[in-house]
């Protein structure tokens, strides 16, 4: 099996650097236009984001998770923190035509992305408020606040119903190390 | 305890799902310390995993900013070795200190073990004096520095990459030569007089039969009497091709670009026959 991109750019491989945004440029990109407010924001965060990914590329551990999640990780972190410290929020046209939206669609997209598939299939193991709950916040990039207006779940249950959730989706997708407090919060 | 590992429980989830405030960092913060153990990504990479969802990845990440990463990394690259270079002797110089850093023993055993080690330093250094190999004949003995590999950029790449660090770059368009036969040739040409590098960027031009002819790329000059090749190429697939400009002498004032069509090779100065596009660049 070839050694992973990640690996090779820890040890300081300056070509993995190329095959790195050859592969993972497209789901970085996609991830910011997303998460963003506009397209400079999006090319400013996908320039912060591969620092990152070169910086954190040691830490990558293939036994808890694959290349692409680890990158999609790193870029989710920074691109909520870019949220965070803009205040900036992605507009969201239509609310109801988002809460609207089938919680288990299946797209191409989807097709394409074991990790994706992966996670589409833990999110059927939830209940439909948890998993409505857990696409409002990390696809369509809602606050609690906002997902509270738009569902009517008080803001405690929103919470609750996404620590329960990602909890769950955690154990599904064999990412969970913390045996010792399993199922504290629930 | 337990209230605080859920507490931490909470944190991790909600930092995975809808990011913290500055406080509830702090907080995170401080449980980590208490509790290290429980600290790992796997909230994060789970939401991760769902933040993949619906992901419309049709879309490339624009060749510009590409080359703009690449050129970060470059700089991470080099900053980081140098990083690494500078703090080699500082560690080496800790370690000196934790070998020799210690407090003067009054045992006779001491006292012998060092008598031993200096007999045996006097030893080895006799012993190197007389064997020594002159460092002239040994083949190879000296280190040779290791080149880091480049990184290659595509020309299109490095196209952006001028655009966004050459501030004398100017940037034209492609247009017809008679506007009566337009070849609809698109595109723009990008040239850098200070760094004396540029790129023709075409889209329409038709693929050549390079048995037949090539395409040349000119560059009119104020102080030239005629047209200074910039290059031959030849377009093997539809699409965009973006090709750098080889200049064979040095550009002074340019005030306008052209494509010709031109026998296998190129020649030396062109009839200007079969102009493809020309681009003006203002002054």
């Amino acid at each position: 099996m070839a050694e992973a991109i990640l690996h090779r750019i820890a040890q300081g491989d300056k070509t993995a650097v190329q095959d790195c945004l050859k592969k993972y440029g497209g789901l970085v990109w996609s991830l910011a236009r997303r998460m963003s407010a506009n397209t400079n924001d999006a090319e400013d965060a996908v320039q912060e984001i591969f620092i990152d990914v070169w910086k954190n590329a040691g830490r990558f551990d293939e036994s808890q998770s694959s290349e692409t999640t680890f990158i999609a990780m790193i870029a989710r972190r920074r691109l909520i923190d870019r949220l965070r410290y803009a205040n900036r929020r992605i507009a969201a046209d239509s609310l109801e035509d988002i809460v609207a939206e089938p919680s288990n669609r299946a797209d191409e997209e989807m097709q394409t992305n074991i990790e994706a598939k992966d996670a589409a299939r833990a999110l059927q193991q939830l209940r439909p408020e948890q998993r409505q709950v857990l696409q409002l916040s990390i696809v369509q990039g809602l606050s609690h606040q906002e997902i509270s207006v738009a569902t009517g779940m008080p803001l405690g249950t929103v919470k609750t119903h996404a620590r329960r959730g990602i909890l769950q989706v955690r154990e599904f997708l064999g990412m969970s190390s913390l045996e010792s407090i399993k199922g504290g919060a629930a | 305890m337990e209230n605080e590992k859920e507490k931490m429980l909470e944190l991790l989830s909600d930092k995975a799902v809808f990011g913290l405030t500055d406080a509830e960092f702090a907080e995170l913060a401080k449980l980590e310390e208490s509790f290290p153990e429980l600290s790992d990504d796997s909230f994060e990479l789970a939401a991760a995993s769902i933040g993949m969802l619906n992901l419309e990845t049709k879309e490339p990440m624009p060749a510009h900013l590409q080359a703009k990463i690449a050129a970060d990394a470059e700089q991470f690259f080099a900053s980081h070795q140098a990083a690494v270079a500078t703090s080699e002797p500082a560690a080496e110089k800790e370690e000196f200190q934790k070998v020799f850093a210690f407090e003067p023993q009054k045992s006779i055993w001491s006292w012998l073990g060092w008598a031993v080690a200096a007999a045996a330093g006097l030893i080895l250094a006799v012993n190197i004096y007389t064997t020594r190999i002159d460092p002239g004949n040994l083949a190879g003995g000296k280190p040779t520095p290791t080149s880091t590999p480049e990184i290659k950029l595509t020309p299109a790449q490095e196209r952006e990459q001028l655009l966004a660090l050459a501030k004398d770059a100017v940037q034209s368009n492609w247009g017809d030569l008679d506007p009566t036969k337009p070849k609809n040739v698109q595109g723009d040409v990008v040239w850098s007089n200070s760094a004396q590098k540029g790129f023709v960027r075409f889209r329409n031009l038709p693929v050549n039969d390079k048995t037949k002819q090539t395409y040349q790329v000119w560059i009119f000059d104020k102080n030239q009497e005629k047209p200074v090749s910039g290059g031959t190429f030849d377009v093997n697939e539809n699409g965009e091709v973006v090709v750098p400009i080889d200049s064979a002498l040095k550009i002074k004032e340019p005030t306008m670009f052209g494509v010709t069509a031109e026998k296998p090779g190129g020649v030396v100065v062109s009839d200007l026959k079969n102009v493809m596009a020309v681009a003006k660049v203002s002054a």
